[in-house]
């Protein structure tokens, strides 16, 4: 058990949160992490918009009559509900990781990998449903605009299901205790932006009407 | 500080970690907010007709806007983080939201319309188009 002056020492150079001390009091890994997701909201903000501005422009000389027509509100709605529950066993593999509890903190985050998958299948399912109507890539601007912001976000989740299966077996030498608990973190707060990216792609694109 | 207090700080307690986060059992209650307000977004958008349009857009931006806080600032921690993290982050999306709103602007989309095509805009880029391919031939 350590001692006390042990546990003095172990802060020494950290403050209170455990963190580097650096002149921000954030540890370098962490202020790199934010500034890419601050930086990724251009991304996004660039493909969301350019889908708006293409919403209503689906004359392609086909049958199709626009979104509502191929749209299956309660299956994307599942397909958001399971992201959702993604960020929470995130964020409790965190919390085990934080307690020291290692084995709770893999399950939570093979869950969370899991339901990851659960959500590129459902995505894969309805690109493959969108294509068996005929709606290609290029077929006009709407699907274009369509299936390059969804496509985008669909590769921003199957990166974080690499981070988070990386995690888990990349430390099943040196293990996942408390000592690997920013590691952790930081996969978390890439996973919960890209949640927090569907909060946005799921209401602006599946759920507001045109007109 | 004593190592005793030390110590102590690091001991856990029921509602929150020693981070200062949440407990399990409020990330759980957090969880099963936002699942209730995607239903709320669900039922608005099964009732779409019977509801106003403006309000209905508006409601269901009120909701994301919503859910967005509420994963930012408990999964993602920026409420118990150094506030830096917090203006870091809201740098990124003012200067997204505002860079895209002024483009679409210059687009003349408007949101609360069936967008640019009330406009005019792509009537003049037909014209355009053809004034070009004249031009050329």
């Amino acid at each position: 058990m350590a001692s006390a002056t042990a546990v003095v020492d172990e802060h020494a150079g950290h403050d209170d949160h455990g963190h580097a001390e650096t002149n921000t009091g954030i540890s370098n890994n962490k202020l790199a992490m934010w500034l890419f997701l601050s930086s990724d909201c251009l991304l996004f903000g660039a493909l969301i918009s350019s889908f708006l501005l293409y919403r209503t422009n689906i004359s392609d000389g086909t049958e199709f009559e626009g979104p509502g027509e191929v749209f299956d509100i309660p299956f994307t709605s599942l397909s958001s509900f399971i992201l959702l529950m993604s960020s929470l066993t995130m964020v409790l593999a965190l919390s085990a990781v934080n307690r020291d509890d290692e084995r709770s903190g893999r399950i939570w985050m093979l869950c969370t990998a899991f339901l990851g998958m659960l959500f590129i299948g459902g995505q894969v399912f309805e690109f493959t449903e969108f294509a068996g109507k005929g709606l290609g890539y290029t077929t006009n601007t709407w699907t274009s605009a369509f299936y390059t912001l969804t496509g985008f976000h669909g590769v921003h989740v199957s990166v974080g299901i690499l981070m988070l299966l990386g995690t888990v077996f990349g430390t099943r030498n040196s293990g996942m205790g408390k000592e690997k608990s920013e590691t952790v973190e930081l996969v978390g707060l890439y996973w919960h932006f890209v949640d927090i990216v569907w909060v946005i792609i799921f209401t602006v694109i599946y759920l507001i009407p045109i007109g | 500080m004593t190592a005793t207090d030390n110590i102590q700080d690091h001991g856990h307690d029921h509602a929150h970690d020693d981070h200062g986060h949440p407990s399990d059992r409020s990330y759980v209650m957090i969880a099963l907010l936002l699942g209730f307000l995607t239903a709320i977004e669900i039922v608005m958008f099964i009732f779409e007709d019977d509801l106003p349009g403006a309000f209905n857009k508006i409601g269901l931006i009120a909701l994301m806007i919503v859910k967005f806080i509420i994963v930012g600032g408990y999964f993602m921690h920026l409420k118990f983080d150094d506030n830096i993290l917090t203006k870091l982050f809201l740098a990124g999306l003012v200067l997204a939201v505002g860079v895209y709103w002024i483009m679409l602007s210059a687009f003349e989309f408007s949101f609360w319309n069936d967008g640019y095509e009330d406009t005019g805009f792509w009537d003049g880029q037909v014209e355009f188009e053809q004034r070009i391919e004249d031009q050329s031939s």
